[in-house]
């Protein structure tokens, strides 16, 4: 992997972690060092969180308890990996277990695809589209934000989790690798068929891409 | 690579995860091969429409709600060990001073529960027969035939000091120290002149085997008892001789006559002439041999209860009790014609060896001694 080029931002670069003062005085017992690092880290776990599960109340719960295990946990967290990344292993691992959870919950539910993912406090309305577009545009646009929503739901766990860190939310290849414990060929598949997937759902749902 | 590799490889093209030679590859079939131009393109158009998808917001009491959970947490673990162990001026003595109760508590449960030998009645009765015999009864200044009251004899006895003379032990036996009461023999001498108590007797206990501070502590006790004890013996001895010692006077008084009738069957009782049908001077003293029941039962030690209760409510006496880890031994006193019912009784209890009909006493009464 070391002759790949990544998409990278300078504050991702291996072996730097600008989380490394906090997570230190956070380590003495400063709680003011979490919380600062709860405000910097909860938006990107909690988004995390809501495209896999794809529930905004469950997301919540999911990132409550995924800065909650790590403040447990912190003892077994050594530095080897960037603490961003620590968490969003904690995340995605917290995730899957919700979604496997609603997915034996829902198991004798009948499918509906109107309703399964539009919740009161979750969905469009938490969506803040550019004020430049029009009406008919955001309209159009929120459609289109659902349909989407609803062809990553309909993929499978390992290509969900793929898809969301790497295209929602620009993780490095060697990141996803390090969060979801796979080979770099493993995450390159895993991303080839699951935007082949969406790709097709999409076409189908909205016609032309 | 041929048109499906390609193909795959059109996703990891867009991210720029390719090599130098595998771009070349790619960009030189897709200029070639518009299929792939083609899914190139969707696939572009399909990661724009993910990357356009917006964020959602946290809630705003998401922060709140982790910090105030992980705070609750992180005082409940120091809360516990603070209260456990601080403040250390206060509750550090507390708790040496709970556990040294704690220890004093177990010593004491680990020496009250451990077996032991109470001394009771047993040392008593050990204490009586270990006791010097009995001073000879000051010569009564009552007339023959009259006998004194029981509280003349008495008086002397009791305007004795209370401490005694120490009991009698065995020349060589040692000394207990500290004023212990020392130990009674396993046979005591009685003086043949008096005749045994009533009151029924015990096997004496091992001496060695008793602790020293048992015997301190019932010292006082013990001591008072077998003055008691002495006292009643001593009063009965003095009657019993008066009463001998007046008939004597009367018979020298009355000469041969009185020794006529006495042999012809009339006249005092043979007890008091000691003439009758030539059974000795003392008829009190003779006794057939006690006849010996021995008693098979599951459990010896239930036993003891059915058995003193059969004696009792056959009309028996018990006489003596000895009553050891390997057999059991009841001295009984019973009147001849209630035998066979104390037999069938204990027959109920267990198996029973059938004694021989046992010879009864002057009195009517036989001697058992049922072992089990």
């Amino acid at each position: 992997m070391a002759g790949l080029s990544y998409n990278m931002s300078d504050d991702r670069q291996p072996g730097f972690d600008d989380d490394a003062e906090l997570v230190a005085s956070w380590r003495h017992g400063e709680i003011a060092a979490f919380e600062a690092l709860v405000r910097k880290h909860q938006k990107r776990m909690l988004n995390i969180a809501f495209r896999i599960t794809g529930d905004y109340e469950d997301a919540c719960e999911v990132a409550q308890d995924a800065f909650v295990a790590a403040f447990r946990g912190i003892g077994s967290f050594r530095g080897a990996a960037r603490f961003s990344t620590w968490l969003t292993s904690i995340t995605v691992n917290l995730s899957r277990n919700r979604l496997q959870q609603v997915q034996a919950k829902r198991q004798n539910e009948a499918y509906s695809l109107d309703c399964q993912f539009v919740g009161e406090e979750c969905g469009p309305a938490h969506e803040q589209p550019s004020p430049a577009l029009s009406a008919l545009e955001r309209v159009e646009r929120l459609d289109l934000h659902e349909k989407l929503q609803d062809c990553i739901a309909a993929l499978a766990a390992e290509f969900r989790e793929a898809i969301v860190l790497r295209d929602l939310q620009d993780f490095s290849y060697d990141e996803i690798c390090m969060v979801l414990k796979v080979r770099a060929g493993t995450v390159k598949s895993r991303l080839f068929r699951a935007r082949e997937m969406v790709k097709d759902c999409l076409k189908r749902a909205v016609g032309v891409l | 690579m041929e048109h499906k590799e390609i193909r795959q490889m059109l996703s990891s093209y867009l991210d720029n995860a390719v090599s130098h030679a595998e771009r070349s590859e790619i960009e030189k079939h897709l200029s070639v091969c518009e299929n792939c131009r083609t899914a190139l393109a969707d696939l572009e158009r399909t990661l724009a429409h993910l990357k356009s998808l917006p964020e959602v917001e946290p809630p705003p009491w998401l922060t709140a709600k982790i910090v105030a959970q992980v705070r609750d947490e992180a005082e409940q673990k120091q809360g516990f060990w603070r209260r456990l162990f601080l403040p250390i001026p206060v509750k550090l003595p507390l708790e040496v001073l709970a556990l040294l109760c704690l220890c004093v508590t177990g010593y004491y449960l680990a020496h009250t529960t451990a077996p032991q030998m109470k001394l009771t009645d047993i040392s008593r009765e050990a204490r009586k027969e270990a006791a010097p015999p009995l001073a000879p009864a000051q010569p009564s200044p009552a007339v023959p035939g009259r006998l004194p009251p029981a509280s003349r004899s008495t008086a002397p006895a009791e305007k004795k000091p209370a401490v005694l003379p120490p009991p009698v032990s065995p020349p060589n036996a040692a000394e207990p120290q500290g004023g212990y009461a020392s130990p009674p023999p396993t046979k005591a001498p009685i003086d043949p002149t008096v005749s045994p108590a009533p009151s029924p007797r015990y096997r004496v206990p091992e001496i060695a085997s008793r602790p020293e501070a048992e015997w301190a502590m019932s010292e006082k006790e013990a001591m008072q008892r077998a003055e008691a004890q002495r006292e009643a013996l001593q009063r009965e001895a003095s009657q019993r001789e008066e009463v001998v010692k007046a008939a004597r006077e009367e018979s020298k008084t009355y000469g041969v006559r009185m020794k006529k009738k006495a042999s012809s069957g009339a006249g005092y009782p043979s007890e008091v002439t000691g003439a009758s049908q030539g059974r000795g001077a003392a008829p009190s003293e003779y006794r057939p041999e006690p006849v010996e029941i021995t008693l098979r039962v599951d459990d010896p030690a239930a036993a003891v209860g059915s058995i003193e209760e059969a004696v009792t409510r056959s009309g028996g006496r018990i006489v003596r009790r000895t009553y050891g880890e390997t057999g059991r031994l009841l001295s009984v006193q019973l009147e001849a014609r209630k035998y066979a019912e104390l037999i069938e009784r204990l027959e109920r209890i267990g198996t029973l060896r059938k004694p021989p009909l046992p010879d009864a006493g002057e009195d009517g009464k036989v001697d058992l001694l049922i072992r089990w």
